[in-house]
């Protein structure tokens, strides 16, 4: 009886997929009948649910380099599964992610919300991530806010925009930008009312610096719901920055 | 297994190292990272099978032990 044997590079990637429950039920019975005959595909199963679970451990910042790829993402949701909290648990599911992903220098943060934090006046759904081109970022989650900061280098043309999508009710959002050595932030772009799953975005070219300049961005989102419960429909902000201006670095 | 792992980590390409955090961390589906990338559902499959094996094989070069 072989009608259970898998290729070895298709069975990874169905054990990949199977990891993440997105198999039907007849691949994933295929498969489990493989993994029932098969010590070495067993074994692939267990290292990529030890590597799974360790990456769900690390909460710490983790900084990444190299990159050329230019990639974006502000990610943010409630853990699964999708269903309503009651007010004052929700802090409980809480979990902040930021994912700063730059070209040049690119860095990866995980932040996890205590699990003890006190239960809010009004609940708020906080979640991001965060993308820009190079430096350094991080990312405060406070009651009904999110602020992403990080440092750059651009130069001319870099430009960056912001899409909120899917905000929990109502909320607010705000692209904002220094140049090093400048005393307040202008603002890059901002939208007052965001509502419903309003997608909004918006864009703006950085001032022409001589060379390239390190600036700070800041992205600054507020949101908040009346109601008791909030469900869990993601809050996704990406933030698309390029980076643009290398020909004009002083030699 | 933490050191190694992060190390693994940050020797992945950036957009494959996000793909595994927001997959397997955030928690988003195939679904959602196909929509917020802009690429097939089939492709997310594809890219996150090879990403893991690629955080394998650099877990091991960088010590970590299963």
């Amino acid at each position: 009886m072989r009608s259970h044997r898998i290729a070895g590079h298709l069975v990874e990637e169905l054990v990949s997929a199977n990891l993440d429950h997105s198999l039907t039920p007849e691949v994933s019975r295929t498969l489990e009948e493989h993994l029932r005959g098969c010590l070495s595909c067993r074994g692939l199963v267990a290292r990529q649910e030890r590597l799974r679970t360790g990456l769900r451990e690390l909460s710490a910042p983790i900084a990444s380099r190299d990159s050329d790829a230019l990639w974006v993402g502000i990610a943010s949701r409630r853990a699964r599964p999708h269903r309503a909290f009651p007010r004052g648990l929700v802090q409980v599911g809480l979990a902040a992610a930021v994912l700063v992903v730059a070209a040049g220098t690119s860095v990866v943060l995980l932040e996890r919300r205590p699990a003890a934090a006190p239960a809010p006046a009004r609940e708020t759904v906080s979640r991001s991530a965060f993308v820009l081109p190079g430096g350094d970022g991080t990312l405060t989650v406070e009651q009904g806010s999110a602020l992403a900061r990080a440092d750059a280098e651009v130069g001319v043309g870099a430009r960056a925009e912001l899409r909120l999508t899917q905000p929990p009710t109502r909320g607010s959002a705000e692209i904002r930008i220094r140049r090093e050595g400048d005393a307040s932030y202008g603002v890059l772009g901002s939208s007052p009312d965001v509502a419903g799953s309003t997608r909004v975005s918006f864009g703006g070219s950085f001032p022409r610096p001589e060379g390239l300049v390190r600036v700070t961005y800041e992205v600054w989102v507020h949101f908040e719901s009346d109601a008791d419960t909030v469900d869990s429909a993601p809050l996704i902000i990406e933030v698309t920055a390029t980076r643009r201006g290398e020909e004009a670095r002083s030699p | 297994m933490r050191g190694p792992l992060e190390r693994a980590l940050q020797r992945l390409r950036h957009e494959d190292a996000a793909l595994l955090v927001m997959q397997s961390v955030v928690g988003m589906t195939y679904e959602e990272l196909a929509k917020l990338q802009r690429i097939s559902v089939g492709a997310i499959r594809a890219r996150l099978f090879r990403a893991r094996r690629e955080l394998a094989r650099r877990y091991e070069e960088e010590g970590g032990e299963w």
